[in-house]
């Protein structure tokens, strides 16, 4: 696959052209990722609403019934169900890694095993995160093994 | 249902295991039992107990967060206690043998799976590495 990029600075706005043979189903998930990038979610924090972009979120974790979305150094608080974003986000690269949080694998540095069974995953924004033993499963699946 | 089917797993394996442990070392003659009806009876209620024990603690929030430790704490009490109830006889030689051999297959058993997670973990890494490139 050949990517070429072309800068210019009379438009005001990015435009992508895929030019392909048949579109098939390498080119349904460059078209998902592009659409996921325009993705939001609204989050509020202090009485105040925000637009967070779904490829902002470093992980989502749910705690006492409310659902918190975490960026590289803050959070928000989301309105909706840990299992609602689940389900919209998988296409995203978001993974289950335990019973309260859903991770964003683009942001994963390095993964860990701790000595009672259970496993630790690194974010890159320094942040640590248990992997549990049911989840671990899926989470090897995605990586190959 | 999937619960059940890790019962009658756990059962079925392990009272198959011990009484052809039992067999071996009767047919060595490192074991001075003998495999009859009462002996079959007290391991088929031992590895019964330990089946349930291992289904039902694995359903308690914080205790099936260490498998290894609460599996081992419910073999010894399980392996020594169910025994002596059925016996009312208690032997500390034989209570110490089983806890020596115990936790030398607990720990191996722990060491080999956390050195196979250990490769997998490795071979993650690699390919977050290659991904974040």
């Amino acid at each position: 696959m050949k990517v070429k990029i072309v800068e210019n600075e009379n438009i005001s706005d990015t435009h992508i052209t895929i030019e392909c043979v048949k579109k098939d189903e390498t080119v349904n998930q460059i078209i998902q990722y592009l659409k996921s990038l325009e993705k939001t979610l609204t989050c509020k924090k202090e009485r105040e609403i925000y637009q967070i972009g779904i490829q902002d979120i470093y992980y989502i974790e749910s705690v006492d019934e409310k659902t918190f979305v975490y960026v590289k150094d803050c959070f928000y608080e989301c309105p909706y169900k840990l299992y609602e974003l689940e389900s919209q986000f998988q296409s995203n690269k978001f993974m289950r890694i335990n019973k309260s949080c859903l991770l964003n694998l683009k942001y994963l540095e390095s993964v860990k095993v701790l000595i009672y069974g259970k496993y630790e995953a690194k974010l890159k924004n320094g942040e640590k995160l248990v992997i549990s033993r049911k989840y671990m499963p899926a989470f090897k699946k995605e990586f190959g093994i | 249902m999937k619960r059940l089917k890790y019962f009658l797993m756990i059962l079925c394996m392990s009272f198959t295991l011990v009484v052809m442990l039992n067999v071996l070392l009767i047919s060595m003659k490192f074991n001075n039992l003998m495999i009859n009806a009462e002996n079959i009876q007290i391991i088929f209620m031992v590895c019964l107990i330990i089946a349930l024990g291992t289904v039902l603690l694995d359903m308690v929030p914080v205790i099936k967060d260490y498998p290894v430790i609460h599996s081992y704490v419910l073999v010894m009490l399980v392996a020594n206690g169910v025994p002596y109830l059925l016996t009312h006889e208690f032997y500390w030689n034989q209570f110490f043998i089983q806890a020596i051999f115990l936790t030398i297959v607990y720990l191996g058993v722990w060491f080999l799976l956390y050195l196979d997670d250990e490769k997998k973990i490795k071979k993650i890494n690699q390919r977050i590495q290659e991904m974040n490139k």
